[in-house]
């Protein structure tokens, strides 16, 4: 059996539901909107198995082959909220629960939690990235005012961005932005040399590899609208050594799925800033035809059969 | 730590991170510098380091605007996980995605790996919500391949084992009792640092015991 969680109402989790749907795989999607009316019994031995009730339904873990996980900050869901503070003592232990039998149990994972988890600081999943030879941008990260200043001066050309996986747009260092250098004496902030070039976006299934050209005219393609700038993906295919890269680094981040932002510059030297560990692939599927759900359906399945 | 050796040991907090002088390079080389207790600090003069918070947290940071607190805290622990694994001194732990102190495996992983380390976990069955965990009554600290604690010996290595298994050097591991059939109840990341035997041991660890 495939197990979803996530919240229903998630395009890659509604995609993904969709396709097992069509293809008659079983499954059954574990509604993260729920969690009030859920609770979760593991049993612990030389392996960890069990029961998620989902209401009274009874979700058996032994039964799970694969796993698919599009799961949110329950604070932000709006049953958890309403249900106040004590109630989220409890969503954490079930959420836990869950994601400790996700880590240890040996059916298919997209993805593991521990291996998610370098998504969290860009700085230090980009040791990773770097030993499986893709070229990481010069970077700074400060508290110190004349430092970045003295890094942008070195550099030319600069931008700065979150360390954390908390999203942010990528920006470039403008005039505007000299007379608040002062601000970083109160958060270490990141400052990258900005390396020109085309963007890419890579999404690794499995062995499979989709590669998606950007063409864009703003400093980050995902803000294209919102910056008034355009962005056009397209599919395209990658170097197979540039390929293989992908994949390695995907494999040593122990990702089954992966989203991989990578630029290749006019020399030909290819960059990777980040990998992003629950790709949104159907942003990318919807303007590239790439049969990224398809794809991922499939994994998910070999992990069933 | 700190009191028992106060030219060698320093304390850091996350008020230090609102401190100018802060440089961290990533991708190219460049003198780092770090703040400790206020002050800025070559960081090739740090001979060691022991972590005592899994992460930085939004009630650590009262001198942030609230509504930034959140998103400075996870900004704050990403930026460390960073500094901390590419520091070429002793630390303890070294931290890993999940966690600044070390593999954050919470209870039930701990319970997991405590049976297949060849333990004798108190619980079988974990419950959640509400799950009401046994009791420990007896500790045991691992501070690299050594232990400290009032307990039978088969437990002081039995702990040890656990933290091989867990790749940590500093591990507390709870008993239900000190006695040597005693069931394994958790363990946790830190060590009580206050207690002498530990901060000795430690100290020692990190070879600064002719400086203490």
């Amino acid at each position: 059996m495939i197990l979803l969680w996530g919240a229903p109402g998630d395009d890659p989790l509604d995609a993904i539901a969709a396709e097992l749907a069509r293809r008659g795989a079983p499954m059954t999607v574990l509604d993260q909107r729920d969690v009030l009316d859920q609770r979760v019994e593991l049993t612990i031995g030389d392996s960890i198995g069990g029961t998620i009730w989902n209401r009274d339904t009874p979700v058996r873990l032994d039964d799970v082959d694969s796993l698919y996980t599009r799961v949110y900050d329950a604070r932000q869901l709006s049953p958890v909220a309403a249900a106040g503070p004590e109630a989220w003592i409890g969503v954490q232990e079930i959420e836990s629960a869950i994601w400790a039998w996700a880590e240890e149990t040996p059916a298919l994972v997209i993805n593991r939690p521990t291996c998610m988890a370098s998504n969290g600081s860009k700085p230090y999943q980009s040791a990773v990235i770097e030993q499986c030879g893709f070229s990481i941008p010069e970077t700074l990260i400060t508290t110190d005012p004349q430092a970045a200043a003295d890094f942008w001066e070195r550099q030319g050309s600069v931008i700065y961005k979150s360390v954390s996986g908390i999203r942010s747009r990528v920006s470039r260092l403008g005039p505007e932005h000299r007379g608040r250098l002062e601000d970083v004496t109160w958060c270490p902030t990141q400052f990258q040399a900005w390396v020109p070039g085309r963007d890419h976006r890579v999404h690794v299934v499995g062995d499979a590899v989709f590669a998606c050209e950007v063409r864009s005219d703003v400093d980050d393609y995902r803000y294209a609208r919102r910056q008034g700038g355009q962005c056009e993906l397209r599919s395209t295919m990658l170097p197979p050594a540039v390929e293989a890269r992908a994949t390695a680094t995907a494999a040593a981040l122990g990702l089954c799925v992966a989203g991989l932002d990578l630029r290749q510059t006019p020399d030909g030297d290819w960059y990777c800033f980040e990998v992003n560990p629950s790709p949104c692939f159907t942003y990318y599927e919807y303007h590239t035809g790439q049969p990224l759900t398809a794809a991922v359906a499939s994994l998910l399945m070999a992990g069933h059969q | 730590m700190a009191d028992r050796s106060p030219e060698s040991v320093c304390v850091m907090t996350p008020r230090d991170l609102s401190q100018p002088g802060w440089r961290h390079h990533v991708g190219a080389s460049g003198e780092e510098w770090c703040v400790v207790s206020g002050r800025p600090t070559r960081t090739a003069t740090v001979r060691g380091v022991i972590t005592r918070i899994p992460c930085v947290s939004p009630a650590d940071l009262t001198h942030i605007a609230l509504a930034d607190r959140e998103y400075v805290a996870a900004e704050m622990t990403a930026f460390l996980a960073s500094w901390l694994t590419r520091l070429r001194c002793p630390v303890l732990n070294r931290p890993d995605a999940t966690s600044l102190m070390g593999p954050n495996r919470g209870r039930e992983r701990w319970l997991l790996l405590a049976a297949r380390a060849g333990l004798h976990p108190a619980e079988r069955r974990y419950t959640a919500p509400g799950h009401e965990a046994t009791l420990a009554t007896a500790t045991v600290a691992v501070i690299g391949r050594e232990w400290i604690g009032a307990v039978a010996p088969e437990l002081g290595v039995q702990a040890v084992r656990l933290a091989e298994r867990a790749g940590v050097d500093l591990l507390t591991v709870q008993f239900d009792s000190a006695a040597a059939d005693a069931a394994f109840v958790c363990a946790e990341l830190a060590v009580d640092i206050g207690a002498d035997a530990i901060a000795s041991a430690l100290l020692e660890r990190m070879d600064m015991e002719t400086v203490a």
